[in-house]
């Protein structure tokens, strides 16, 4: 199946509408050169092997590349709900300034971090090796 | 669906997966709807419950990766692991600097075998009719005493009569824990000495006098039964401990007397049963 790539730099803030086929993405700020050194991170990681793709999103922007387009909704609330979990686990359970989340599936796998400003999720198959992922990411 | 006794298992299970292992900080089961079965003394109830809540949220988000087995939280300071167990979830908060596959493989393993073992336990108990899973000295000497006791007679007479299934199995005694068989608490001794020490009393944590009283509602504990791993064995009277910071830490005192009566020492195990009249 082929990637879909979505990169959308309109609208003031960011939106996801779960009754849409497709979501919203949206960005208003000029990518910095971090940005765009994670950005090319990301694309390179998601020709890998058994990587299926890849979602990245700050504040006021989002970018999608996933094989899957069928459930772009569902990657997105997944990737979503990670981070917010990760932030009750760490006020619940005192575990410091957020490392990454490892969420495996029965199918799948998904690797979610923060770096700066940006909330990066990288889906891939389970016999992937995530933390050589986690390397390319960090660099 | 975890029952009372699979829970008691599981949570003395964690609790002596904690003394071994002594970065692991939190550990906790739950149901798939989030409700907590069994954790270890020190886990804060709330804190476990809303974090139940909270991951059986994340569960219904993951269709996008068939269903989720596990997660990993890793944070500067501490690691939080939470896996599947059949209909249950394990979740574990651990130091970072603990080795995680050990102590990954440690809880999973352990819990997973206990919940099993008591599931297969259940099973036989239904499957089984109840005169030849308790022995029949024990529910007639105790029948006069209580309601519950008195229960387990006319269970116990009415399973006498001949059923077609009774006659196919064959007879045998299984363990089966139950209120007239009590359950063994492993301690590590430590030595009581003093002026004021009783010689025939021995100290253990309120913890385990808690549970004991939950087990046996209104009937009076006043001895345990004391066995070393060398099958010595001796009754005696107890107390709670005293001091406060080693509540919880599997620690028996023990005076001079009754090690030698057991043969034993200071940083010996045994193995404590409460004496239920």
């Amino acid at each position: 199946m082929a990637r879909k790539k979505r990169n959308v730099t309109e609208a003031p803030t960011t939106v996801l509408e779960e009754e849409s086929s497709i979501p919203i993405i949206s960005s208003t700020v000029e990518e910095d050169l971090d940005i765009k050194l994670l950005r090319e991170r990301l694309a390179e990681i998601s020709q890998a092997e058994g990587v299926t793709g890849y979602i990245i999103r700050n504040a006021t922007s989002a970018a999608i590349d996933l094989n899957d387009t069928s459930n772009l909704v569902g990657f997105a609330l997944l990737s979503s709900h990670a981070a917010d979990a990760y932030q009750e686990f760490s006020a619940m359970f005192n575990l410091g300034e957020v490392g990454h989340t490892l969420l495996e599936g029965q199918t799948a796998k998904v690797l979610c971090l923060t770096i700066g400003e940006n909330t990066v999720s990288v889906f891939m198959e389970k016999t992937i090796d995530h933390m050589k992922i986690l390397e390319r990411l960090l660099g | 669906m975890t029952t009372g006794a699979q829970a008691f298992a599981v949570e003395t299970t964690l609790n002596e997966i904690k003394k071994v292992s002594p970065d692991v900080l939190t550990t906790f089961l739950f149901e798939q709807n989030g409700e907590i079965t069994a954790k270890d003394n020190e886990t804060d109830s709330s804190a476990a419950s809303q974090a139940g809540k909270v991951f059986t949220d994340l569960v219904e988000k993951a269709d996008a990766i068939g269903g989720l087995e596990s997660a990993t939280f890793l944070g500067s300071r501490r690691r939080m692991s939470i896996s599947r167990i059949d209909d249950s979830f394990l979740a574990t908060v651990a130091s970072t600097e603990s080795d995680e596959k050990y102590t990954g493989i440690l809880t999973r393993v352990l819990v997973s075998t206990i919940l099993r073992f008591t599931d297969n336990l259940s099973f036989n108990k239904e499957q089984e009719p109840t005169s030849q899973l308790t022995e029949p000295e024990l529910t007639t000497n105790t029948a006069k005493d209580n309601e519950e006791t008195s229960r387990n007679q006319i269970e116990t007479s009415e399973s006498a009569e001949p059923e077609p299934d009774a006659e196919q199995s064959e007879p045998e005694l299984e363990y089966q824990p139950s209120p007239a068989e009590p359950p063994a608490t492993q301690f590590i001794i430590e030595h009581l000495g003093g002026l004021l020490v009783q010689p025939d009393t021995v100290r253990l944590g309120n913890e385990v006098i808690r549970q004991w009283k939950d087990l046996y509602g209104e009937k009076e504990i006043t001895e345990v039964d004391v066995e070393t791993l060398n099958g010595q064995t001796t009754r005696c009277k107890f107390k709670p401990i005293k001091d406060s910071k080693l509540e919880g830490k599997g620690i028996i005192q023990m005076p001079q007397k009754i090690q030698l009566t057991l043969q034993t020492s200071n940083g010996e195990l045994v193995m404590v049963k409460p004496v239920v009249d």
